[in-house]
């Protein structure tokens, strides 16, 4: 303990040390690369728009400070406003709204963010092959361009817009902490694209998880093969109503795979609850039903509480030698 | 009292400041809203929070505190921006001085370099006031003085001892209580240099330390609080190329986790339930170890080559070891070692991945894309043979497997601002340890058809089908004595099973009027294990999703949303008595005459119902004072249904589960805000949270099952429990009141 302390009290003067730092970096020259004339025109009809580009808008800072020369205006992005100022068609200017409203298809309007981007942001390397690109999701169908730069940032409401499923689920009994704010949508998928599936930010589902859930990651003397294989074959990430994310509430959830002889295969119905401690063959039993049955009509460890876990707590593998870590018990 | 007092307080403020603000004319003046703070060549921006929040709850509870740090106090959050020329940098806190508080530090020059230092910690609660007769929860060794069941006694000679109640053991005799769950406090840095563009560089390091006590249960079924205490140290460095026709990365990545002092592997305890006679017999139970991971990601990506196509690759490497110190103990109850091959467990796993794609757009309305992928788990820890002292062997088996896939998909544009979308994709599956599935084979097809050629409608369907077909080897002889192994011909796994799954989604997205905006989807998807006659035989899922918004003329925007799902899980499954058949085809072997052994076929019907639904409501009373309200409904409701032929029904009488995970979690929320004037604004709101949970496996809870016969010729307690998860309902209310200064 005292030593996590020392390591805290040394973690929070290393980063008032490498903030000073920074902070003596951030002196140097500046030159303003954004050509307000050409906003100001555009500020004529769009008052709004434009007032909102400025404060704290990345694009709006960063162009201001570029020292290449080159003149940033709204034009950057929306192209020339000459022949819009004729004619006041969504045609005439490049948009950014929806396809219906810009009538420009949404490859077109991510290209043009691509012009720079491609280049500056390792995040869309596989833009091209990822599956909102081939979805005809574009830039703006998450960032807001005109605003600070928090908005310009999407939250995991800005996906939920879509993926109404996982919207309901992160809402559900058992839940990673995405509605409290401590993981994002962002933390475990690239809505840029990757080459897995689901654009999962892992060369396997595994992968992923082991980035927090470390500890169940071994290797392991006794492995347990689908849990090696696939955490999802027994959990939902983003919710459930199920403790500890399952798929389905255990003994059930087991029973689907381990249904061979011995308890397995005994059905754990309603009178293996707790309080059922009376002993087989007497009510509310039925007289005929004797051993082996009877073990599984007593209230019993493997519906109460947390079920198969009770005893095979090991579940995600074990490094004890013997029977006893190959059925994952210690 | 007193508290429900402050809170009907509050919500007569609010109501009665609505009441009396709507009545007011709206102010004509524009919305306050603050100039910049500049000092010198300075610009600085911020938002701090500070707060009071007034917590009252029912009682003690996990799951309102599950991710969050609901106590009275002081709150404070807030953001600060600072700009100079191309300079920027900001620092946001949340929850300060809470165990879920958090720092970030951010900065950078535009276009040249950017860093990031944080700290985060998360806390998360699973149950609280465990119960237990063990002493050093928390550490790697449990024990106790007395025996729980006989007291301090050195001979078990009766049925009940000294420390029973009623026959049973009463917990109440169990008095060291505690906490379960985790706190982690990560920090770390990362930063980003593009100063030597098309060069860039890219890195990180971060530290998580892992606190608290987990839940684990052991053999001798007893419930064991454990220690968590485990660091994590991690680091990467990348490089990348990036021009605008070639890019290309190599990134390199490591991760040390580290159990406390390096030593908890194994966790030791007293076990009562084979230590009658109080002869300190130690159980050993195995922990996570402490292990290395290091990977090696290379990613490229060729564009602009002809029909505007480009070539993507991935490709990555990561290797995982550990080496524990096996404990020869820890495999029996008693002191007597087993015999093990190696005194030291070398794990060593291989992720080995390849991913290849082709995108092009040979044409406007066309674009297609061909890929393939290749995974490899290659598994090369080492082999031990445990040999017990009665002479019987084990040893370890390592999984391995390999997957393949490849596939194509196409989208193209239709007439009338119709879309039409599809692909096929075949996967590969081998598990050369897995008799139970030793390899898969998968047809996925899918198919979506979309279009938006009314002003007020999108509208789509998709279709999916996965077909799969799986080779198992034969599990079971059939010759054996024991004709139960004979049932291992029938079951089927439901992760690797062959099976045939499709999927039907229909959605709608409908704008009628500016200010409205509906939108619903229905899907519908059903797994058929069609080989299977033992295990999941199938389950079908109907879930709907509906949310719309409206805002009124006086800026009143109402948005409500529902969600249903409802999933049927049905399976088989055959009880087995000694030595009876295990081909379920053998039919039932259970009559009032037959009753001992016994064998027959029953099958399980799960079905579990969750439903969602809310209403949320924004309302700028006036210029300066918006008020929120909210209500979001979450519930599920489960149940299992057992039936078997009529003659085992009358015999065995099933009982259904009528209860499984039954939840009702209501929360309501209203919030205002008047902004005083250009720089300060206050807040004062009221939530209220509820949970009810009831469950067939926790109700009537108890510490502990049945009495059980024992060596030693008396009964033993059996199955001990914790209280782990057996108090999920809660009523919580928040009263919290915040003045934000705008800078």
């Amino acid at each position: 303990m005292m030593k996590i302390n020392r390591i805290k009290r040394r973690g929070w003067l290393n980063v008032a040390l490498i903030a000073s730092g920074l902070f003596a970096l951030s002196q140097f020259g500046f030159a303003n690369g954004f050509d307000t004339g050409v906003a100001n025109k555009c500020k004529e009809c769009h008052e709004k728009e434009v007032t909102n580009f400025t404060g704290d808008n990345t694009h709006f800072r960063a162009w201001g400070s570029r020292t290449d020369g080159k003149s940033y205006s709204c034009e950057s992005c929306h192209g020339s406003g000459e022949k819009h100022m004729k004619d006041k068609s969504v045609e005439s200017i490049i948009g950014f709204s929806a396809e219906k409203q810009s009538k420009r298809p949404a490859a077109e309007r991510s290209a043009q963010c691509l012009t720079c981007h491609s280049t500056t942001s390792k995040e869309l390397m596989f833009w091209t092959q990822g599956i909102h690109n081939r979805n005809d999701v574009s830039c703006a169908s998450c960032h807001t361009m005109h605003g600070g730069s928090d908005k310009m940032k999407p939250s995991s409401e800005t996906c939920f817009k879509c993926h109404k499923d996982v919207k309901s689920q992160v809402g559900k009994f058992s839940h990673h902490p995405i509605i409290e704010g401590k993981v994002g949508c962002n933390d475990c998928h690239n809505p840029h694209g990757t080459t897995g599936a689901s654009n999962i930010r892992g060369d396997n589902v595994n992968q992923l998880c082991y980035k927090c859930h470390t500890d169940k990651r071994g290797p392991y003397l006794n492995g347990h093969a689908p849990v090696e294989e696939n955490c999802m074959t027994c959990h939902k990430a983003h919710g459930s109503q199920h403790a500890m994310l399952l798929v389905e509430r255990q003994p059930a959830l087991c029973q689907n795979c381990h249904a061979d002889a011995g308890h397995p295969s005994n059905p754990y119905d309603r009178r293996t609850k707790f309080g059922n401690n009376s002993p087989a063959g007497t009510p509310p039993y039925p007289t005929t039903v004797t051993a082996p049955l009877n073990g599984a009509l007593v209230v019993s460890a493997r519906l109460v509480g947390r079920g198969c876990t009770n005893c095979h707590g090991m579940i995600h593998g074990s490094n004890t030698p013997g029977t006893s870590g190959a059925y994952f018990v210690r | 009292m007193k508290i429900h007092n402050i809170e009907k307080a509050v919500i007569r403020i609010l109501a009665v400041s609505v009441c009396l603000l709507s009545t007011m004319a709206f102010a004509e003046e524009k919305a306050p809203v603050a100039e910049p703070f500049r000092l010198g060549d300075y610009e600085f921006k911020a938002d701090p929070e500070l707060g009071y929040q007034y917590v009252s709850a029912d009682h003690r509870s996990a799951k309102l505190n599950q991710y969050r740090d609901l106590e009275s106090g002081v709150e404070f959050s807030g953001n600060a921006k600072m700009f100079r020329d191309s300079y920027y940098m900001g620092l946001g806190i949340k929850n300060a001085g809470k165990t879920n508080q958090e720092y970030n530090l951010t900065g950078g020059q535009y276009d040249k370099f950017k860093y990031k230092v944080y700290y985060n910690a998360l806390v998360h609660n699973t149950s609280f006031d465990g119960h237990t007769y063990f002493t050093g929860v928390g550490t790697s060794h449990l024990s106790y003085t007395d025996h729980p069941y006989y007291g301090p006694t050195t001979t078990a000679s009766s049925a009940t001892g000294s420390n029973d109640v009623g026959g049973v053991v009463g917990w109440s005799n169990w008095t060291n209580a505690f906490d379960f769950g985790l706190k982690r406090k990560t920090y770390g840095a990362t930063g980003a240099l593009s100063l030597a563009a098309p060069f860039f560089v890219d890195f990180g390091v971060e530290r998580s330390l892992t606190t608290g006590t987990g839940i684990i249960g052991s053999g001798s079924s007893m419930e064991l609080p454990t220690p968590i205490d485990y660091a994590n140290n991690t680091g990467f460095v990348e490089g990348a190329y990036r021009k605008d026709n070639i890019s290309a990365s190599i990134r390199y990545d490591i991760s040390n986790f580290l159990t406390k002092d390096n030593y908890l592997y194994y966790m030791s305890w007293k076990n009562p339930a084979a230590d009658l006679r109080n002869q300190d017999l130690v159980d050993h139970l195995s922990l996570a170890p402490s292990s290395r991971m290091t990977k090696v990601t290379v990613d490229s990506v060729v564009k602009d080559l002809p029909f505007d196509s480009s070539l993507n690759f991935h490709g990555g490497l990561s290797t995982m070891t550990d080496n524990v110190t096996l404990d020869s103990k820890a495999a029996t109850k008693t002191a007597a070692a087993d015999t093990l091959s190696a005194a030291v467990f070398a794990g060593n796993m291989q992720y080995k991945k390849a991913d290849l794609s082709f995108v092009s757009r040979p044409m406007d309305k066309l674009n297609t894309r061909a890929y393939l992928g290749y995974f490899q788990n290659a598994n090369t820890s080492n082999i031990i043979v445990n040999t017990t002292s009665t002479g019987s062997t084990y040893q370890n088996s390592l999984y391995n497997y390999h997957k393949s896939n490849g596939g194509f998909d196409a989208g193209y544009r239709l007439p009338m601002e119709s879309k039409l979308k599809g692909g096929y994709q075949y996967v590969s599956m081998f598990r050369p340890q897995r008799e139970d599935a030793l390899s898969s084979h998968d047809h996925n097809f899918d198919l979506k058809v979309s279009n938006g050629y009314f002003d007020f409608m999108d509208m789509s369907l998709k279709a999916e089908v996965l077909s799969r077909t799986t080779e198992y080897e034969q599990m079971g002889s059939g010759a054996t004595a024991d004709h139960r192994t004979n049932i291992f011909l029938f079951m089927r796994p439901y992760d690797a099973a062959s099976k045939l799954m499709w999927k039907v989604t229909a959605e709608t997205d409908l704008t009628p009027m500016d200010n409205l905006a509906v939108d619903i989807s229905y899907s519908q998807r059903k797994n058929n294990y069609r080989n299977t006659r033992i295990g999941k035989t199938g389950d079908l899922t109907h879930e709907a999703f509906a949310d719309a918004g409206y805002t009124f003329k006086n800026g009143l925007r109402l948005n409500g949303f529902m969600d249903v799902e409802k999933t049927v899980t049905d399976s088989k499954h055959r009880f087995l008595g000694t030595s009876m058949e295990g081909n379920p085809d053998a039919g039932d072997y259970i009559t009032p005459t037959k009753i001992n052994p016994m064998a027959f076929n029953w099958d399980g019907t799960e079905t579990g119902t969750t439903y969602g639904y809310g209403l949320t409501a924004e309302y700028p009373v006036m210029n300066n004072f918006n008020l929120g309200l909210s209500f979001v409904q979450d519930a599920s409701s489960g149940s299992r249904a057992f039936s078997a032929d009529p003659v085992v029904q009358a015999i065995v009488q099933f009982q259904d589960l009528g209860n499984i995970d039954k939840i009702r979690h209501s929360m309501f929320n209203l919030k205002g805000t008047y902004a005083i004037n250009t720089k300060f604004s206050a807040t004062l709101g009221f939530m209220f949270d509820k949970m009810v949970y009831e469950d067939d496996s926790y109700a009537n809870y108890e510490f502990k099952t049945e009495p059980k016969a024992a060596s030693g010729g008396a009964a033993a307690p059996s199955q001990q429990f914790t209280g782990f998860g057996s108090d999920n309902s809660y009523i919580g209310r928040v009263t919290y009141v915040s003045l934000t200064y705008n800078l």
